[in-house]
């Protein structure tokens, strides 16, 4: 792929990458920065990239890879389930912080869908997940964020 | 408010967009190619990893210079790359850390620096009972967790699978200083192909003020004349990592100078050439000229005069940036001195171009920057290039066009010619 093509395809989807990151990682900043290291790696790996069709999901995982890796640094990553006991506190919670509170799975999938303009399939694509798989993870995320958004089970 | 009215709120909130949004696929870009930085690469680039023994070589003076301070020996054999951080260790420029932390059963430390006002150099060790090779992945930020500007890389001189050694990052500070603190993470992984980290690491390193105050700047304001073309001596700075010497071309020239060679001589004949290893130079990116050389540091010595010995340059001429290839007829306007074309061929995937390029000083050279033109006048850049040794002392380069659909290109030469002189020039500096 040549470096104007990269460029165009990149400029079709950075906004997208950017709310995603900036979902993930609540700071304008460290968003930009998340942003603009994944650009940097995609460009430095394109040559890796087999099928052009791919890219939008193929870059978006590697922005998601970056915010996980400033997640980490900051030592913001939990994974605990959501049990009955906290549920009730976490409905209190706004909707940003909900999200930010999910477990892991799901925030990926509800920040894709629902915030960064994916599709379940596209979504389910860069997850590396069935659409199926992704079709419940996304029934289960609106649920516990008491948010009633068309599923688009099907395409 | 229900959360239906949060969630449209929070999708509105989210399409403010930062302008800074803009230009990071052309920072991507810079950062990628580094165009405007000669860079001599370390054994053991970044991104290449080899395991391999490293044969330390302590010079006497450097072995009795610490042998009283048990610590540094490790740190000697660490800066064994520069002939500026080994006299920064002999004479004890050095600022102990002693930051330690684990995770997963790895852990990262930190425990030396050596830092003035213009770079900073981290030693840090990463060690596992548990995992075999570990690379490190560093990322330099401000102390707040802001981006910093400045350039960074690992050396991998001292690298070893075991992780016994002490490893090195060197951060470059161009027009700033050195701030007071600065925030170092590394993202560890035992494979590189590991989305996740294995463990992640950041360290607030606080310089002690006496180092980051180290350095000094000196006006020269000298001109020559080299082959036609008037050059300013305007400053050398002197920092305890490197020399730097700043110059400035006359706007008349007909060349843009692409590579000086030279050494700094001080009053007791004491040579300092630029270094083996690191940046050699930086240019702006509005031209293609360099304007700042470095060499290895005179700071310890003490020198009462330094004057700047001129034995050759490189040269760009004005009229040579960019030269047109007519890729059917397989000819070429102009090439660099020592280029030869070899050809010109199509096949399915697009045009691949051949040049036969000399070696210089035993390895091969830049003969093209890696942007050219099409017949729209549009700046492009290379799809790829490769090269592979004759064994006669040069390589043949090939630079690749892929879906290319026009019969011309412009290609963009990094140099023109070399000029050698008999009798080198030399201008007092301080």
């Amino acid at each position: 792929m040549k470096y104007e093509e990269f460029a165009q395809r990149v400029e079709a989807i950075r906004t997208r990458l950017y709310k995603t990151a900036l979902l993930y990682l609540n700071d304008e900043h460290l968003a930009l920065d998340a942003v603009g290291e994944a650009i940097y790696k995609a460009l430095k790996n394109v040559r890796k990239l087999r099928d052009p069709a791919f890219f939008n999901t193929w870059i978006t995982r590697i922005v998601i890879n970056e915010c996980y890796n400033e997640l980490r640094r900051q030592m913001h990553l939990s994974n605990s389930e959501i049990t009955e006991e906290r549920a009730e506190a976490f409905d209190a919670l706004p909707l940003k912080e909900a999200v930010q509170h999910l477990p892991k799975e799901l925030r990926d999938l509800v920040i894709l869908r629902y915030f960064s303009g994916f599709t379940l399939a596209e979504s389910a694509q860069i997850l590396s997940i069935p659409q199926g798989t992704a079709a419940t993870r996304q029934r289960k995320a609106l649920s516990l964020l008491r948010l009633e958004l068309s599923e688009e089970v099907s395409e | 408010m229900n959360r239906l009215e949060e969630f449209n709120l929070l999708s509105a909130e989210l399409e403010q967009i930062p302008d800074a949004l803009t230009g990071l696929t052309v920072r991507a870009k810079r950062r990628l190619f580094r165009r405007r930085l000669l860079f001599r690469p370390l054994l053991g680039l970044v991104g290449l990893f080899l395991t391999f023994t490293f044969l330390v070589n302590l010079s006497p003076t450097v072995a009795r210079a610490v042998s009283n301070i048990p610590v540094l020996r490790e740190l000697a054999k660490a800066v064994n790359f520069s002939t500026s951080l080994t006299t920064a260790v002999e004479n004890q420029y050095v600022q102990p850390m002693n930051l330690k932390q684990d995770e997963n059963g790895i852990t990262a430390s930190v425990e030396y620096l050596i830092v003035d006002q213009k770079q900073v150099n981290v030693f840090f060790r990463l060690s596992s009972s548990q995992y075999g090779k570990l690379y490190a992945d560093p990322r330099v930020r401000a102390a707040d967790g802001s981006p910093l500007s400045c350039s960074y890389g690992q050396n991998y001189f001292n690298w070893s699978a075991d992780g016994e050694n002490l490893q090195s990052l060197t951060i470059d500070f161009h027009n700033d200083t050195v701030p007071s603190a600065l925030q170092v993470s590394f993202s560890v992984r035992d494979d590189l192909n590991r989305p996740e980290p294995l463990a992640s690491f950041t360290f607030l390193l606080e310089f002690d003020p006496q180092f980051t105050a180290t350095g000094k700047k000196y006006s020269v304001g000298q001109r020559v004349v080299l082959n036609g073309q008037t050059i300013t001596v305007t400053d050398i700075e002197i920092y305890p990592s490197n020399l730097r010497l700043n110059i400035r071309e006359d706007d008349n020239n007909t060349a843009w100078l692409q590579n000086l060679y030279f050494y700094i001589e001080d009053e007791q004949g004491r040579r300092f050439y630029p270094p083996e290893s690191g940046i050699l130079a930086s240019g702006s990116i509005d031209t293609p000229s360099m304007t700042s050389y470095r060499t290895e540091s005179p700071y310890f010595y003490d020198a009462k005069s330094l004057k700047l010995v001129i034995t050759g340059a490189t040269w760009l001429d004005k009229d040579m940036e960019r030269v047109h290839m007519d890729l059917i007829s397989g000819t070429v306007e102009r090439l660099p001195q020592g280029v030869e074309f070899l050809a010109a061929y199509q096949q399915s995937e697009g045009w691949f171009l051949t040049f036969e390029v000399p070696y210089r000083a035993g390895k091969p050279r830049q003969a093209f920057f890696d942007d050219y033109y099409d017949a729209d006048g549009k700046k492009c850049t290379f799809d790829s290039w490769g090269g592979r040794s004759t064994g006669e002392g040069s390589e043949v380069l090939i630079l690749e066009l892929l879906t290319y659909p026009y019969d011309d290109v412009w290609l963009c030469p990094a140099y023109s010619y070399d000029w050698y002189i008999q009798e080198p020039i030399s201008v007092p500096l301080i």
